[in-house]
Protein backbone atom coordinates (compact mmCIF):
# COMPACT_ATOMS: atom_id res chain seq x y z
CA UNK A 1 0.00 0.00 0.00
CA UNK A 2 3.16 2.38 0.46
CA UNK A 3 3.12 5.14 2.81
CA UNK A 4 0.37 7.40 3.78
CA UNK A 5 2.78 10.35 5.00
CA UNK A 6 6.34 11.95 4.27
CA UNK A 7 8.77 10.27 7.21
CA UNK A 8 10.09 12.14 9.71
CA UNK A 9 13.79 12.37 8.12
CA UNK A 10 11.66 14.01 4.78
CA UNK A 11 9.63 15.77 6.43
CA UNK A 12 12.62 17.03 8.66
CA UNK A 13 14.51 17.45 5.36
CA UNK A 14 11.82 19.40 3.87
CA UNK A 15 11.25 21.28 6.74
CA UNK A 16 15.35 22.54 6.99
CA UNK A 17 15.15 23.06 3.43
CA UNK A 18 12.19 25.65 3.70
CA UNK A 19 14.93 27.65 5.27
CA UNK A 20 17.70 27.70 2.78
CA UNK A 21 16.81 31.15 1.86
CA UNK A 22 17.06 32.05 5.33
CA UNK A 23 20.22 30.32 6.05
CA UNK A 24 21.89 32.27 2.81
CA UNK A 25 21.22 34.99 4.32
CA UNK A 26 22.94 34.83 7.45
CA UNK A 27 26.80 35.41 8.38
CA UNK A 28 28.85 32.41 8.27
CA UNK A 29 29.21 32.08 11.98
CA UNK A 30 25.08 32.20 12.05
CA UNK A 31 24.62 29.61 9.46
CA UNK A 32 27.06 27.47 11.64
CA UNK A 33 25.11 28.06 14.37
CA UNK A 34 21.71 27.12 12.57
CA UNK A 35 23.04 24.30 11.23
CA UNK A 36 24.20 23.39 14.76
CA UNK A 37 21.12 24.02 15.64
CA UNK A 38 19.19 21.47 13.27
CA UNK A 39 21.71 19.01 13.93
CA UNK A 40 20.64 19.44 17.61
CA UNK A 41 16.86 18.27 16.35
CA UNK A 42 18.13 16.10 13.99
CA UNK A 43 19.34 13.72 17.07
CA UNK A 44 15.34 13.57 18.30
CA UNK A 45 13.83 12.29 15.03
CA UNK A 46 12.67 9.27 16.09
CA UNK A 47 10.57 10.45 19.10
CA UNK A 48 9.47 13.16 17.01
CA UNK A 49 8.40 10.11 14.47
CA UNK A 50 6.54 8.59 17.66
CA UNK A 51 5.34 11.72 18.74
CA UNK A 52 3.02 12.57 15.54
CA UNK A 53 2.56 16.03 15.29
CA UNK A 54 0.64 17.25 13.05
CA UNK A 55 2.97 20.08 13.20
CA UNK A 56 6.10 18.00 12.99
CA UNK A 57 8.19 21.95 13.19
CA UNK A 58 6.89 22.17 16.75
CA UNK A 59 8.57 19.07 17.47
CA UNK A 60 12.03 20.04 15.83
CA UNK A 61 11.94 23.46 17.82
CA UNK A 62 11.01 21.63 21.00
CA UNK A 63 14.22 19.50 19.90
CA UNK A 64 16.33 22.27 19.49
CA UNK A 65 15.58 23.49 23.09
CA UNK A 66 15.90 20.44 24.30
CA UNK A 67 19.52 20.05 23.41
CA UNK A 68 20.20 23.75 24.24
CA UNK A 69 18.71 23.00 27.52
CA UNK A 70 21.05 20.34 28.39
CA UNK A 71 23.54 22.56 27.29
CA UNK A 72 22.69 25.07 29.54
CA UNK A 73 22.42 22.57 32.55
CA UNK A 74 25.93 21.28 31.53
CA UNK A 75 27.72 24.50 31.77
CA UNK A 76 25.66 25.47 34.96
CA UNK A 77 27.11 22.49 36.56
CA UNK A 78 30.42 23.58 35.17
CA UNK A 79 30.51 26.86 36.36
CA UNK A 80 29.44 25.46 40.22
CA UNK A 81 31.69 22.96 39.90
CA UNK A 82 34.52 25.81 39.48
CA UNK A 83 33.03 27.69 42.17
CA UNK A 84 33.41 24.88 44.24
CA UNK A 85 29.35 24.99 44.92
CA UNK A 86 27.37 21.76 44.94
CA UNK A 87 25.08 21.47 42.23
CA UNK A 88 21.57 19.78 42.15
CA UNK B 1 -6.72 28.72 -6.21
CA UNK B 2 -8.29 32.71 -6.20
CA UNK B 3 -11.11 31.21 -8.83
CA UNK B 4 -11.69 28.57 -6.53
CA UNK B 5 -13.22 31.46 -3.44
CA UNK B 6 -15.20 29.85 -0.75
CA UNK B 7 -18.24 28.79 -0.65
CA UNK B 8 -18.14 26.30 -3.29
CA UNK B 9 -21.77 25.23 -5.37
CA UNK B 10 -23.00 22.45 -5.13
CA UNK B 11 -21.76 21.05 -8.21
CA UNK B 12 -18.84 18.79 -10.04
CA UNK B 13 -15.67 20.53 -10.51
CA UNK B 14 -12.91 18.57 -12.13
CA UNK B 15 -9.30 20.54 -11.93
CA UNK B 16 -6.93 18.59 -14.34
CA UNK B 17 -3.32 19.52 -13.67
CA UNK B 18 0.18 18.02 -13.32
CA UNK B 19 -0.09 15.99 -10.13
CA UNK B 20 -3.00 16.22 -9.93
CA UNK B 21 -2.83 19.80 -8.56
CA UNK B 22 -2.53 18.27 -5.46
CA UNK B 23 -1.13 21.87 -3.31
CA UNK B 24 -4.80 23.29 -4.62
CA UNK B 25 -6.57 20.17 -2.85
CA UNK B 26 -4.62 20.22 0.30
CA UNK B 27 -5.12 24.02 0.52
CA UNK B 28 -8.87 24.23 -0.40
CA UNK B 29 -9.00 20.69 2.05
CA UNK B 30 -7.96 22.91 4.55
CA UNK B 31 -9.97 26.16 4.75
CA UNK B 32 -13.08 23.81 3.97
CA UNK B 33 -12.14 21.89 7.25
CA UNK B 34 -12.13 25.42 8.97
CA UNK B 35 -15.81 26.50 7.99
CA UNK B 36 -17.45 22.39 8.45
CA UNK B 37 -16.85 19.17 7.82
CA UNK B 38 -16.09 17.50 4.61
CA UNK B 39 -14.92 14.23 2.62
CA UNK B 40 -11.58 13.22 0.91
CA UNK B 41 -11.42 10.57 -1.48
CA UNK B 42 -7.56 9.94 -1.98
CA UNK B 43 -7.24 8.31 -5.19
CA UNK B 44 -3.52 8.53 -5.91
CA UNK B 45 -1.86 8.73 -2.00
CA UNK B 46 -1.33 12.07 -2.28
CA UNK B 47 -3.35 13.40 0.58
CA UNK B 48 -0.68 15.12 2.95
CA UNK B 49 -1.66 16.10 6.45
CA UNK B 50 0.97 18.30 7.18
CA UNK B 51 0.84 20.96 4.71
CA UNK B 52 -3.22 20.61 5.64
CA UNK B 53 -1.75 21.31 9.31
CA UNK B 54 -0.05 23.89 8.28
CA UNK B 55 -2.57 25.74 6.54
CA UNK B 56 -4.71 25.43 9.34
CA UNK B 57 -3.04 26.83 12.03
CA UNK B 58 -2.11 29.73 9.86
CA UNK B 59 -5.65 30.56 9.78
CA UNK B 60 -7.02 29.32 13.41
CA UNK B 61 -5.61 27.82 16.54
CA UNK B 62 -8.25 25.05 16.82
CA UNK B 63 -6.04 22.50 14.61
CA UNK B 64 -7.07 19.08 16.00
CA UNK B 65 -10.89 20.34 15.91
CA UNK B 66 -10.46 21.35 12.27
CA UNK B 67 -8.70 18.10 11.43
CA UNK B 68 -11.08 16.01 12.79
CA UNK B 69 -13.69 17.66 10.13
CA UNK B 70 -12.24 15.92 8.05
CA UNK B 71 -13.29 12.32 6.71
CA UNK B 72 -10.00 10.81 4.68
CA UNK B 73 -10.79 7.44 2.74
CA UNK B 74 -7.91 5.96 0.44
CA UNK B 75 -8.67 4.09 -2.80
CA UNK B 76 -5.82 2.01 -4.04
CA UNK B 77 -7.28 0.27 -6.93
CA UNK B 78 -9.97 1.49 -9.14
CA UNK B 79 -12.19 -1.05 -8.06
CA UNK B 80 -11.59 0.54 -4.66
CA UNK B 81 -12.40 3.76 -5.93
CA UNK B 82 -15.61 3.00 -7.78
CA UNK B 83 -17.26 1.10 -5.00
CA UNK B 84 -16.14 4.00 -2.48
CA UNK B 85 -17.83 6.42 -4.16
CA UNK B 86 -21.25 3.91 -4.96
CA UNK B 87 -21.68 3.54 -1.27
CA UNK B 88 -20.93 6.85 -0.60
CA UNK B 89 -24.33 8.92 0.51
CA UNK B 90 -24.86 12.20 -0.56
CA UNK B 91 -24.74 14.77 2.52
CA UNK B 92 -24.28 18.27 2.46
CA UNK B 93 -20.91 17.54 2.77
CA UNK B 94 -17.96 18.86 0.45
CA UNK B 95 -16.05 16.15 -1.35
CA UNK B 96 -12.88 16.65 -2.55
CA UNK B 97 -11.55 13.87 -4.68
CA UNK B 98 -7.58 13.91 -5.07
CA UNK B 99 -5.99 12.23 -8.03
CA UNK B 100 -8.96 10.14 -8.92
CA UNK B 101 -7.91 8.71 -12.19
CA UNK B 102 -4.47 7.85 -10.57
CA UNK B 103 -5.51 3.77 -10.45
CA UNK B 104 -7.49 4.07 -13.39
CA UNK B 105 -4.28 4.55 -14.97
CA UNK B 106 -2.81 1.46 -14.36
CA UNK B 107 -1.44 -0.41 -16.86
CA UNK B 108 -2.60 -3.86 -14.63
CA UNK B 109 -6.20 -2.81 -15.69
CA UNK B 110 -7.54 -3.27 -19.20
CA UNK B 111 -8.58 0.23 -20.79
CA UNK B 112 -12.01 -0.96 -20.90
CA UNK B 113 -12.92 -1.96 -17.90
CA UNK B 114 -11.06 1.53 -16.20
CA UNK B 115 -13.43 2.99 -18.83
CA UNK B 116 -16.06 1.09 -17.68
CA UNK B 117 -15.47 1.48 -13.93
CA UNK B 118 -15.20 5.40 -15.04
CA UNK B 119 -18.19 5.25 -16.47
CA UNK B 120 -20.12 4.10 -13.17
CA UNK B 121 -18.44 6.64 -11.12
CA UNK B 122 -19.63 9.67 -13.11
CA UNK B 123 -23.22 8.93 -12.08
CA UNK B 124 -22.37 8.95 -8.58
CA UNK B 125 -19.70 12.13 -8.54
CA UNK B 126 -23.40 13.93 -10.26
CA UNK B 127 -25.70 12.41 -7.85
CA UNK B 128 -23.07 13.56 -4.74
CA UNK B 129 -22.86 16.87 -6.58
CA UNK B 130 -26.61 17.77 -6.38
CA UNK B 131 -26.25 17.46 -2.15
CA UNK B 132 -22.72 19.38 -2.17
CA UNK B 133 -20.04 20.96 -3.67
CA UNK B 134 -17.98 17.73 -5.41
CA UNK B 135 -14.51 18.92 -6.39
CA UNK B 136 -12.51 16.36 -8.25
CA UNK B 137 -8.67 16.63 -9.29
CA UNK B 138 -6.94 14.62 -12.10
CA UNK B 139 -3.79 14.03 -13.79
CA UNK B 140 -3.04 13.73 -17.46
CA UNK B 141 -1.64 10.18 -17.68
CA UNK B 142 1.86 9.34 -18.21
CA UNK B 143 3.56 9.13 -21.72
CA UNK B 144 3.70 5.61 -21.55
CA UNK B 145 -0.12 5.49 -20.89
CA UNK B 146 -1.40 7.96 -23.73
CA UNK B 147 -3.97 6.35 -24.59
CA UNK B 148 -5.32 6.45 -21.56
CA UNK B 149 -6.05 10.52 -22.00
CA UNK B 150 -9.72 9.72 -22.72
CA UNK B 151 -10.35 8.98 -19.42
CA UNK B 152 -9.62 13.03 -18.41
CA UNK B 153 -11.76 14.28 -21.20
CA UNK B 154 -14.57 11.39 -20.04
CA UNK B 155 -14.38 12.97 -16.42
CA UNK B 156 -13.95 16.41 -17.63
CA UNK B 157 -16.96 15.99 -20.07
CA UNK B 158 -19.38 15.07 -17.28
CA UNK B 159 -18.17 18.39 -15.19
CA UNK B 160 -20.41 20.90 -14.68
CA UNK B 161 -17.19 23.30 -14.31
CA UNK B 162 -13.56 21.99 -15.86
CA UNK B 163 -10.84 23.35 -15.51
CA UNK B 164 -7.38 22.66 -16.99
CA UNK B 165 -4.45 24.11 -14.99
CA UNK B 166 -0.85 23.89 -16.10
CA UNK B 167 2.49 24.56 -14.49
CA UNK B 168 3.99 28.02 -15.21
CA UNK B 169 7.26 28.16 -16.52
CA UNK B 170 10.43 28.95 -13.65
CA UNK B 171 11.36 32.28 -14.42
CA UNK B 172 14.85 32.26 -15.33
CA UNK B 173 16.76 34.81 -12.99
CA UNK B 174 18.41 37.61 -15.02
CA UNK B 175 22.06 38.21 -15.07
CA UNK B 176 24.64 40.48 -16.82
CA UNK B 177 24.96 38.31 -19.57
CA UNK B 178 21.72 37.70 -20.96
CA UNK B 179 21.76 38.85 -24.51
CA UNK B 180 18.39 40.58 -24.60
CA UNK B 181 19.77 42.68 -21.19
Amino acid sequence: MGRTLPSITQEFMQEQEAFARFRRALRRADQLALDDLFASARQHLSAAAYAAHALPMETFLLSMLLEQHKEVMHLRCELDELRGEPHG
Amino acid sequence: MDALTLPLYNQLLVLTAPHAAVKLMLELAARLALTGELRVLDGGNRFNVYPVARTIRRYSPELTAALARIRLARAFTCYQAAAMLAEMPAEPRPLLVIDLLATFYDESVNLNESRRLLAGCIPHLQRLSQAAPVVVSAKPPAPVSAERAMLAETLRGAASGAWQLEALPVPKAPTLWDPGA
